[in-house]
């Protein structure tokens, strides 16, 4: 087991444990959240709301599958929660979202892409939320099929044919052919 | 099976080269962040109250809990609000003559709106007859009592009828009734 895992089970080293995982997880965790999202500020949201609902959660997780799969688990459910939500609110729909995202983006102060890295975040912004999220954990986390297959609880071919379709798509838009 | 089931790295580059050489650092953070973020959870956590008792709140024996350590800052948390100088809002008794006045113009509107509704109920003009009874002067042609009316009084049309008073309709009723009991009494 996890050593992490084993002081996080142990209630005299549980805040300290708590504290370590926070530090060692925070910039993969936030990463994710923050491509699926892209404003600075909402990530920093969701990241903090995905590690206090692993605190919460503690007591609950097996340890079946390791910590930085749980958190990845957690951080998935937590951003895809809050794009719909988002959306619902806001009742805007995907394609104007991608299509204003370009100048949203000129005008973040955390964002440092040239046009063509914008082009794909548009591109990854037209995608549906849950191909979104395979496409960035395998694209830009390197996760492999079996960690993803965990994550989302989806199917290891369905996971990949989900990464084949959305690379197959951001290509074409690059490229102007979509 | 799909061939790109065993896609390797190379072969993703080769077949779609344009998303593969694109730089993957275009997000940035704000300086320091990172340090600071680890604190800031620890202080949503101990603001969400679970932190501090091991993430476990107290059960109580009825089913109902308290955030850890509730009972334990309830005294202080008291106190604290005791000793700050809350100003006290009062409710101006000045302001009673709005209330009164609202009073009497509903009371006023509810009078006004029963006495039309009794109005209404009292009209006994033909026009309002044949309004009430939602029977057009057509429909009055095929009852006896109207057919006779008409009989004699010739000329009469709708307009004229419609324009007909109260004591215009009861005065020829009286005449016509005197005839009928002339001829056949």
């Amino acid at each position: 087991m996890d050593e992490l895992l084993i002081r996080l089970r142990n209630p005299h080293e549980r805040e300290r444990a708590f504290s370590d995982m926070v530090k060692k997880y925070q910039q993969s965790v936030y990463y994710f959240v923050r491509r699926m999202v892209v404003d600075h500020d909402d990530a920093n949201d969701v990241a903090q709301n995905v590690f206090i609902k692993a605190w919460k959660g503690l007591d609950g997780f097996r340890g079946d599958a390791q910590l930085s799969t749980w958190l990845y688990r957690i951080a998935h459910n937590e951003s895809v929660s809050f794009i719909q939500r988002e959306q619902r609110i806001a009742g805007i729909s995907l394609d104007r979202i991608a299509h204003e995202l370009p100048s949203t983006l000129r005008a973040d102060k955390h964002y440092s892409g040239d046009e063509i890295q914008m082009k794909l975040q548009t591109a990854i912004a037209l995608l549906p939320e849950k191909q979104k999220a395979v496409f960035i954990m395998k694209y830009y986390d390197d996760k492999t099929y079996d960690e993803m297959s965990a994550i989302t609880g989806t199917s290891v071919g369905a996971l990949k044919a989900s990464y084949h379709h959305a690379v197959k798509k951001i290509e074409q838009f690059l490229r102007g052919e979509e | 099976m799909n061939r790109f089931e065993h896609y390797t790295d190379e072969d993703w580059k080769r077949e779609f080269p344009l998303l593969f050489s694109i730089p993957r650092d275009d997000f940035r953070v704000p300086e320091g962040y990172f340090e600071g973020f680890e604190k800031q959870v620890l202080n949503r956590s101990i603001s969400d109250s679970t932190f501090m008792a091991g993430g476990k709140e107290q059960p109580a024996e009825d089913g109902f809990s308290t955030p850890p350590d509730f009972f334990g800052s309830m005294h202080d948390e008291i106190m604290k609000e005791v000793a700050r100088d809350t100003p006290v809002r009062t409710i101006s008794r000045k302001r009673t003559w709005v209330y009164w006045a609202a009073a009497a113009c509903i009371l006023g509107l509810v009078s006004w709106w029963t006495l039309m509704r009794e109005q209404d109920k009292k009209c006994v003009t033909f026009a309002c007859l044949l309004e009430q009874t939602h029977l057009s002067t057509e429909d009055l042609m095929f009852i006896e009592e109207t057919d006779l009316i008409l009989e004699n009084t010739g000329e009469l049309d709708e307009t004229d009828m419609l324009e007909l008073s109260d004591d215009e309709l009861l005065e020829y009723l009286d005449d016509d009734l005197e005839q009928l009991l002339d001829e056949n009494w």
